[in-house]
């Protein structure tokens, strides 16, 4: 009886570390354990069998990954420079010779995290086209918990105005008038801010 | 992982502590692949993975100089993107639409076999839908990450025991569902 019991309790374990047998990662001393227990378990051998089929079944499972639309992923990959590209023609309203500076300046930061809202797309503006005095010159990137009041103040307090956004990530296009290298490095100096860069080549980096 | 890999990604999440932005981006393409199917399987709906996936890869940016090492780097991010998950499952707190019922009915024809193989996944892929993202998380940490359960305990924050007792379960459930499909299976 002692002994059965002995080997129910040895059955049990062994179903529990099954799994890491089939991809391999047991400890050592567990895997030599394992496939002495194995030896005298026709149970696990077959239930061993049918977890390596399992596995590679799951593993081949396809996932539709590309029904996730997130504009930070597929942005990425086509690159830094056409993510950019991509965003300022899409989102911002910007002349062509400050696009490519845009481009440059504002790759990564615009890259990795500005999920844009879905405007209506916009053509390019030449410089110099009342459109283009209306162009956002910066993005500001606010932590999810940010509040509006917050915000405001942040935004308020270096006379930057909302030209588009929010993004689900709480990124902001905005209009700064004034030094703007300045106003950023006040924004970047707000708790909440967790990213504010320059996106076009107007006025002082 | 490669003793070497890991060496990359701590060289990777160094730089990006320092806000290097290019190396962001490359520790971004790393793991963009890994995290939307891991993500993808936890939450089962696109709009949430994107936002998640995101919400994951800004939690890396803020606190990449707060990484210490003490895990390796995929821990540290998958364990990131499974709380975001599981945030973001309660924030939303409806139920999980079934992106796959139109293909489940489907009666494709084809090759025997091709149809058979097919048939099978849809048979897994509903037997997936129907466990709870806590053990979807661990089986797709275990048989498609393959990862260790001490590793997959660390992501999921939760004592081995529960690792191991919620893929007892979760392949008590798929066997059940899948008895007489799989060729092995007795």
């Amino acid at each position: 009886m002692g002994d059965l019991l002995h080997l129910r309790d040895a059955h049990e374990q062994a179903q529990m570390l099954l799994p890491w047998r089939v991809n391999d990662t047991l400890e050592p001393g567990e895997a030599t354990w394992f496939e002495a227990h194995l030896a005298q378990c026709a149970e696990c051998r077959a239930d061993l069998a049918a977890n390596l089929a399992l596995r590679e079944r799951y593993a081949q499972l396809p996932v539709e990954m590309e029904a996730v639309r997130s504009p930070l992923v597929d942005q990425l990959a086509d690159g830094p420079s056409v993510v950019s590209w991509k965003l300022l023609r899409r989102r911002v309203t910007l002349g062509w010779a400050l696009a490519a500076q845009a481009a440059v300046a504002a790759a990564a930061a615009v890259a990795l995290f500005v999920a844009m809202p879905s405007a209506p797309e916009r053509d390019y503006n030449l410089l110099g086209s009342e459109a283009a005095e209306e162009a956002g010159n910066a993005i500001v990137l606010f932590a999810p918990e940010t509040t509006e009041r917050e915000l405001r103040a942040a935004l308020n307090a270096v006379r930057a105005r909302v030209v588009d956004g929010p993004t689900a990530s709480g990124a902001y296009v905005v209009r700064v008038s004034d030094n703007r290298a300045a106003a950023l490095d006040r924004l970047r100096a707000v708790p909440q801010v967790v990213l504010a860069e320059p996106i076009d080549a107007g006025g002082a980096p | 992982m490669a003793q070497s890999d890991n060496q990359a990604d701590l060289r990777l999440i160094a730089l990006v502590g320092q806000r290097d932005r290019d190396a962001f981006r490359e520790l971004y393409g790393k793991y963009q692949t890994r995290l939307t199917r891991f993500l993808f399987n936890v939450v089962r709906q696109p709009q949430i993975v994107e936002e998640v996936l995101d919400d994951t890869m800004m939690v890396v940016w803020e606190r990449a100089s707060s990484f210490k090492g003490e895990s390796k780097l995929s821990t540290w991010m998958f364990a990131i993107a499974y709380r975001k998950a599981v945030k973001a499952l309660r924030r939303y707190d409806e139920p999980v639409e079934d992106h796959d019922r139109d293909g489940r009915i489907s009666t494709a024809a084809g090759p025997e076999e091709e149809y058979e193989l097919s048939r099978l996944r849809r048979l897994l892929k509903t037997a997936m839908a129907e466990l709870s993202p806590d053990h979807r998380a661990v089986v797709d940490l275990t048989y498609f990450h393959e990862l260790g359960y001490r590793e997959i305990a660390e992501i999921l924050n939760c004592p081995v025991d529960t690792v191991k007792t919620r893929m007892f379960y979760a392949r008590r459930h798929l066997r059940r569902c899948l008895e007489g499909e799989l060729p092995d299976w007795i």
